[in-house]
């Protein structure tokens, strides 16, 4: 390709000598083009799993609660546990589009406008559980504080739960906005493709008229710099409240200071596993290999590395808390988790948490594809233990051996989860398919293409001339 | 809320007296009802009452139906009965329980003329208030939609005329040519009943009457009348005896007339401050019974080492007997070293008895007594019982009569003897066979399905009768309802067929005017009569008593089999009580099913899990007598090594959705022991099977130590749960045991400076205090507790997967050795938490704290999170995780009408007549909220109301809850904190024994307990402790 050695800088963020016009075209084409045999394969089986999701949730409205394993003791099981958990994934969208753009980390480009839909559908999914874990879910709207002739009666501002509903919805609307935005110019470069008059004006609406003048530009940054700076506490705060729906109880395991900062770690690491996972299944699906790239991942598994470690200290610090504390029921439920009834659950959350990506430490592990999507998904399992850990190994064994009991899932549980699962592929396919899954604009502007590309396109254009030099001659020797 | 009142009045200000007067009125104007007729016109409502004439004359002219009227059921018909009925107004009527065992004089409460609650006679000789949980759930047994509603011929519908015609037509038929007639009744304890046996006899005299008990103390009554000379059952004053001595002897739980034997019972076994002295309790016992759970000190024996222990326990006294015989197990024969030498310290003031139903057990027992001089002080054998007068002999006579096809008429007056004999094939056979058969069960049961005649008897809400359970005392019974279907008491049938057709109503009312003298109101308004002339009577004849006793011991081959009867379901007759079926056993904790109940040695050596987390316990095949039945396995820690022990009254199969095949049915093993029931076998043979169960258990961890498995021993132990202390120590100390509270109480802050807690000291503060030693785990205060306050039933699926509703529960843990440990028994309900950690997690302000400290639910704004109910630390709130009661806005998903999901809820108030049970004061929860104990908010909200109404403050003890008022033994106290007067407050204030479950957490609960004091020599073991460990 060219004529002498040059030792890169830094490694490219975006392989294959994009022009602007390949960034375009490759991305807008995912949307455009024929619908895969394989997208729509899977984007089926999601939606299959999402109608039994669908049906196990009308069928727990239907009968009632009673229909899952939760009982006297444990009244939150499955239900929270995969509310935490979907929540924690979500993170990582935020982390990544708020806080990596304020710290200019270029090469979040490539991959954060599937972690920010990532985080819009963790949110929806994690949504499901607590409004489907009451017990009277047609009185849901109770937990607003809207006014109403009831006198003096009105929400609980003391309670967790209810901190909940303000993070979560703040998060969500945030995220949504941030997220849109980041689309506007994006849908315009969707819309300039468009062969269909449909086609123009329905991504002519999703883009609000976006003509790419430099007002649209200046106002564009701006607004984007002003939601990540939105989206930045949100990150910590949100997994934070989560975490005192747990933290300021009075169960033993759940009723530690710690619990916020361990979260939020938690939520992080969780998060990075699941956009990880998604991204390279998006990368072999949608062949986007020279968007995301390895380096790419090895960022996200040096993040892991850290959180994971964090997460894990964590871990170890309740332990010894637990034993200076002399609380006797705290020393309990920690003795309790490794060693009691659910000692598969916690050993199986340490494996996967934090002796798994030990792994990390060593450059070829953070590099090897295969390798990375094992440790992804042994994250996500490690993770949704964890908050299994929690929710349920403490409230299973509290305060009164007398009401100590055994709990087990039944298959309406284990549907809602699966079923939020196949909700979240289905949403998450569909994204990947009607929008544009890299942030076209974004993208284009991390591209280095003026000194290289013209050079690569001179040496080509060097070379056709000299291939036509040679057909011609070959053709005059014919005549 | 705002304590600012506004006055309407300038009256009201000053509180004027004609305000006061006019303010305690309900209604306090006047309603002109003659508005119109001084016009001389029509007025609106002549006009309505001449409409209302017109259309029904014309719907009767045109021989319509007259549509019935769904509104308010005034079953009650006013012009007979109580004109006074006012709507939101309960009356009580005193009636009397008895089901030939228990006996409860009783108060049935009624609203709107239906019976919804049992409460005690507090007025009542021998019960003196106290309730069983059969008591408690008899109500419901009254709505029970498996009632025959009319008499059956051939099980088709029928009416009386007809049924009485044929039926005396036969009688009369078979007299004539000399048949026999056979009689078949449980035990009779009304003399009602007698007489209408002695008229039906006198009318057709070749008839032989059988009285049965389906679970006998007939040996008590044979052995007595060797000893005595009269087949009698003495009355024991437990009161009066220092030392009691029970052998097999369940007499808290399932002995005759417990209630009385509780409350006598437990007089000298709580010890206080001024007076800290108790009876020291021993119970040699085959399996953990709820009576030895109360014991001082207990001996696991086999059944067949019952009569060998008892044989050197005489010797030991110095009875002359021949077979003494070293028991195998040293540390029983030490008991009884040391059992007779205190029996020999406190002769006259001691008892020893047997529930055996055993001659020669009952014998030696009476000779003990008798060396003892226990008669005449402990044993009162001039009040005897009435209760339990089944002749087993005649039964097994009867038996054999029957299979010689002598008799032509079979009348079974109250009895299923296909269902509760072991001679069930035999009566199957001479019912089919008999030229009449008559059944007067009040469904077709298992014998009554192959009578030709179901005569339904009517419940007793709806019967005039009398019980005389003891000599001289009387229990009146009168109806509290008009008969529910077309259906008559049977011995008002019994005197019809005899050519009596006086009413029984008339009947009874005179046989209660003769009792008491003059009218038979007063009488039937008390509930009782009683005419105890003397105490004391005859002593045992030691000699003659001595002699009897075969004292040769053959030796048990195999496992033994132990028999027993369960204190919620009895001998099977309310089997389709769903309150009984889902009141777990005060031991195993098991509701809707009998098991088999193994030892905890057994289970070690199989390697079973002897705490099983998950509820899945394997099946075992059990084989006696060449018959097998598979049961699922329980281990029941203090249970005898080589024992197995089955309930009796299970496996009903005909007796309706509630009680049908729940458990398997033992009588057939009941084997006969020359003419005595004997309810121990051995040469049983135990298999455990691949199958697995999975058990309606209520409590999976029966310790209060934690896991052994788990690490920091020093601090497994959660003794402030349960805090007990030994007797000596008690004495010395009356801190003893609660030593830690002073400190607690001390270091009791909180992180905040500038918080206080809320403060309750003005006005009522409700609390409770249970005391520890009084609760002998009877369970009626759980049944009480459902009953008032309209807690559902789930059914055993439900309770397997741990969604059972009960808002008070009995909490059951062992200590020591668990081959053979303590027992101690606590009450759990809603501590009303000064300091909730339910309340302030809510987040929709659903709970919250009273004026007066109550802890309190608003179901209608209860969304479901059940964050409360995990923030609980005393697991004491319920989630309605189905629909249980018909109340779901979304429509009857949980009807039991759809078989294809194992979630649903076995409904048991469903049906409209069901429903008539429910409690018009408490309103039922639909799916999906959170309830839990009020300290029966609806009482305390009457109680106030009346005081006020009175003009008055509110008295101590006017209100009292639902489960005080059903305990047998006081245990519980309902009061005002506040009231430095009331019994709570000076048990809060002054008792040592006082303490606060987790009071060290700052919750500051509402409920106080009482130190456990146990009157042993050893101090208290904490947690389980293996042999090896000792």
């Amino acid at each position: 390709m060219s004529s002498h050695f040059e030792s890169p800088i830094r490694e490219p963020l975006i392989l294959g000598n994009k022009t602007y016009k390949d960034v375009t075209n490759d991305i807008v084409k995912s949307t455009t083009g024929k619908v895969q045999p394989k997208w729509l394969f899977w984007t089926s089986i999601s939606a299959v799993v999402a109608s039994f999701g669908v049906f196990c949730l009308a069928w727990e409205v239907c009968f009632g609660i009673g229909t899952w394993g939760a009982n006297k003791t444990v009244g939150w099981a499955w239900d929270i546990t995969n509310f935490v958990w979907w929540i924690g994934i979500g993170h990582a969208g935020t982390l990544i589009s708020a806080i990596l753009l304020l710290f200019r980390q270029k090469w979040r480009t490539g991959v954060n406008r599937a972690a920010e839909a990532m985080t819009i559908f963790a949110v929806i999914c994690a949504g499901l559980f607590p409004i489907f874990h009451m017990g009277r879910v047609w009185d849901a709207f109770f937990i607003f504080p809207y006014p109403n002739t009831r006198g003096p009666l009105w929400v609980n501002f003391n309670s967790p739960l209810l901190w909940d509903v303000f993070a979560i919805s703040t998060y969500f609307t945030v995220s949504l906005l941030f997220w849109y935005t980041g689309l506007v110019p994006d849908f315009g470069t969707i819309r300039d493709q468009s062969k269909t008059p449909g086609r123009w004006k329905f991504y002519n609406f999703l883009s609000f008229g976006w003509i790419g003048t430099a007002k649209h530009w200046e106002r564009w940054e701006s607004l984007s710099l002003i939601l990540a700076g939105l989206s930045t506490p949100l990150v910590l705060s949100v997994h934070t409240i989560v975490s005192f729906d747990f933290a300021t109880s009075v169960v033993p395991g759940w009723h530690t200071t710690i619990m916020p900062p361990y979260f939020v770690a938690g939520a992080i690491f969780s998060g990075f596993a699941m956009v990880l996972t998604l991204m390279l299944i998006a990368r072999s699906i949608m062949g986007l290999e020279e968007y995301i790239t390895l380096a790419h991942i090895e960022s996200m598994n040096k993040i892991i590395l850290l959180t994971g470690t964090m997460v894990g200290i964590a871990y170890l610090t309740e332990i010894f808390t637990a034993w200076y504390s002399s609380n006797q029921y705290e020393q309990y439920a920690f003795a309790n988790r490794a060693f009691g009834p659910y000692w598969w659950a916690y050993w199986s959350m340490m494996f996967c948490n934090l002796v798994s990506p030990q792994v990390f430490w060593i450059r070829k592990f953070r590099r090897n594809i295969a390798l990375t999507f094992v440790m992804s998904i042994l994250i996500n399992i490690g993770m949704w233990f964890e908050r299994f850990v929690i929710i349920v190994i403490s409230l299973h064994r509290d305060y009164l051996p007398s009401s100590w009991l055994y709990y087990s899932p039944t298959w309406v549980e284990i549907g809602i989860f699966v079923g939020t699962m196949g909700i979240f592929m289905t949403l998450f396919l569909s994204f990947c398919r009607f929008f544009p899954a890299i942030a076209i604009a974004e993208v284009k502007s991390i591209l280095k293409i003026s000194g290289d590309q013209y050079r690569s396109k001179q040496l080509e254009e060097v070379k056709s001339q000299e291939v036509y030099q040679n057909t011609t001659t070959t053709a005059g020797t014919w005549d | 809320m705002s304590n600012k009142k506004y006055w309407t009045s300038l009256d009201e200000l000053n509180e004027t007296p004609q305000y006061k007067e006019q303010a305690s009125k309900e209604f306090n104007y006047e309603v002109d009802t003659n508005e119109g007729e001084e016009n001389g016109g029509t007025n609106r409502r002549d006009f309505l009452k001449a409409m209302g004439f017109s259309v029904s004359v014309a719907a009767l002219a045109s021989a319509c139906k007259i549509p019935t009227n769904k509104a308010i059921p005034y079953t009650i018909d006013t012009r007979k009965a109580v004109p006074e009925v006012v709507p939101g107004v309960a009356d009580y009527f005193a009636s009397t329980f008895c089901d030939g065992c228990d006996y409860v004089s009783v108060l049935v409460k009624t609203r709107e003329g239906r019976p919804i609650k049992i409460e005690g006679n507090a007025d009542a000789p021998l019960t003196l208030g106290g309730t069983s949980a059969r008591a408690q759930a008899s109500v419901l047994n009254l709505y029970d939609v498996t009632r025959l509603a009319t008499p059956t011929i051939k099980n088709k519908k029928s009416d009386w005329k007809t049924v009485d015609a044929e039926i005396t037509n036969k009688l009369s038929a078979i007299t004539q040519s000399g048949g026999k007639i056979a009689l078949v009744t449980g035990t009779i304890a009304s003399p009602i009943t007698k007489k209408a046996i002695e008229k039906f006899v006198a009318k057709y005299p070749s008839t032989t009457v059988v009285s049965y008990d389906a679970i006998s103390n007939y040996a008590t009554r044979k052995a007595n009348q060797i000893s005595l000379g009269s087949a009698i059952i003495p009355s024991i004053n437990f009161d009066k005896a220092d030392v009691i001595v029970g052998f097999n002897a369940d007499f808290l739980g399932t002995g005759i007339s417990s209630i009385e034997n509780a409350k006598k019972y437990i007089a000298t076994r709580v010890p206080s401050k001024e007076h800290p002295q108790m009876s020291r309790h021993h119970q040699f016992q085959s399996t953990m019974s709820m009576t030895g759970a109360s014991a001082d000190y207990r001996y696991p024996v086999n059944p067949s080492e019952e009569k060998q222990a008892l044989i050197n326990l005489l010797a030991a006294i110095g009875g002359t007997v021949t077979g003494v015989k070293s028991l195998a197990d040293a540390k029983t024969n030490e008991g009884i070293a040391k059992v007779a030498k205190e029996l020999l310290a406190t002769k006259g003031k001691s008892v020893v008895l047997s529930g055996t139903n055993d001659l020669d057990i009952q014998l030696l027992v009476n000779a003990i007594n008798g060396i003892l001089g226990n008669y005449g002080s402990t044993i009162d054998t001039a009040n005897t019982y009435n209760l339990k007068s089944g002749n087993d002999e005649a039964l097994a006579t009867l038996a054999n009569d029957l299979k010689s096809g002598s008799y032509k008429g079979i009348i079974l007056l109250g009895s299923n003897p296909i269902y509760n004999t072991p001679y069930s094939d035999i009566f199957k056979e001479a019912i089919k066979k008999a030229e009449l058969s008559v059944s007067t069960a009040d469904r077709t049961d298992e014998s009554a399905q192959f009578c030709q005649y179901v005569c339904p008897n009517s419940n007793y809400l709806e019967s005039w009768d009398i019980i005389s359970p003891k000599t001289g005392c009387y229990g009146f019974v009168q109806p509290t309802i008009v008969t529910l279907f077309d259906t008559r008491q049977a011995q008002e049938s019994l005197m019809l067929w005899a050519g009596d057709t006086t009413p029984i109503g008339t009947f009874v009312q005179s046989e209660i005017a003769a009792l008491t003298g003059g009218s038979y109101q007063p009488g039937v308004q008390s509930g009782f009569f009683s005419n105890v002339s003397s105490v004391g009577g005859p002593s045992a004849n030691v000699a003659a008593t001595i002699a009897a006793v075969k004292t040769s011991i053959v030796a048990p081959k195999g496992m033994e089999v132990y028999f027993y009867e369960k204190v919620s379901i009895g001998d099977g007759a309310h089997a389709n009580n769903p309150f009984l079926q889902e009141l777990p056993d005060p031991i195993a904790k098991v509701t809707w099913d009998n098991y088999v109940c193994i030892p905890y040695s057994y289970a070690k050596e199989k390697g079973l899990d002897v705490m099983p987390a998950d509820k899945r316990v394997p099946v075992a095949k059990v084989t006696l007598n060449g018959k097998t039945i598979e049961l699922p396995v329980v281990v029941q820690f203090g249970q005898a090594t080589n024992t197995i022990a089955i309930a009796l009254g299970y496996g009903r199969e005909r007796a309706g959705r509630a009680g049908d095949m729940v458990g398997k049915n033992v009588y057939s093993f009941v084997k006969s022991n020359n003419g005595i029931a004997a309810y121990t076998l051995d040469g049983a043979t135990l298999e455990l099977t691949d199958k697995m169960y999975e058990l309606g258990l209520n409590q999976t961890y029966h310790t209060l130590m934690e896991d052994n498995k788990l690490p920091g021993k020093k601090l497994r132990y959660r003794g402030m749960v349960v805090k007990e202390t030994t007797l000596k120590d008690f004495q010395k100390n009356e801190n003893a045991g609660n030593e830690d509270r002073e400190k607690i109480k001390e270091e009791l802050h909180s992180l905040y400076d500038a918080y206080t807690p809320n403060d309750y000291s003005q006005g009522h503060h409700w609390g409770m205090s249970v005391d520890l030693n009084a609760c002998i785990g009877c369970g009626a205060c759980v049944v009480a507790c459902s009953v008032e306050n309209n807690v559902p039933v789930v059914g055993r699926r439900q309770v397997y997967r741990s969604q059972e509703m009960h808002w008070l529960r009995i909490d059951r843990y062992y200590n020591g050795n668990p081959d053979n440990p303590d027992v101690s028994f606590q009450p759990m309900m809603c501590q009303h938490c000064n300091n909730a950690p339910c309340e302030n997690v809510c987040p929709v302000n659903a709970t919250n704290h009273s004026s007066d400290g109550l802890n309190q639910m608003a179901y209608n704004r209860c969304i479901g999170t059940r964050y409360c109910a995990n923030n609980c630390p005393y697991k004491v709130r319920r989630f309605n995780w189905l629909d249980y009661q018909g109340t779901d806005s979304f429509g009857k998903f949980n009807d039991g009408k759809r078989s294809f999901t194992d979630t649903e809820a076995q409904s048991y108030m469903f049906e409209d007549l069901t429903r008539m049970v429910l409690n018009p004061d408490v309103v039922t929860r639909t799916r999906g909220v959170i309830e839990k104990c009020s300290f029966c908010v609806q009482r305390i909200q009457e109680g106030k109301l009346n005081a006020k109404k009175e003009g008055r403050t509110l008295k101590d003890g006017e209100v009292r809850t639902a489960c005080q008022t059903a305990c047998p033994t006081n245990a519980l106290i309902f009061g005002d904190q506040n009231n430095k007067e009331s019994v709570l407050a000076k048990t809060f204030d002054k008792s040592g024994r006082n303490y606060f479950i987790f009071e060290e957490q700052h919750f500051l609960p509402a409920v106080g307990y009482q130190v456990k004091v146990r009157n042993k020599a050893e101090e208290p073991v904490r947690g389980f402790i293996q042999n090896e460990e000792i």
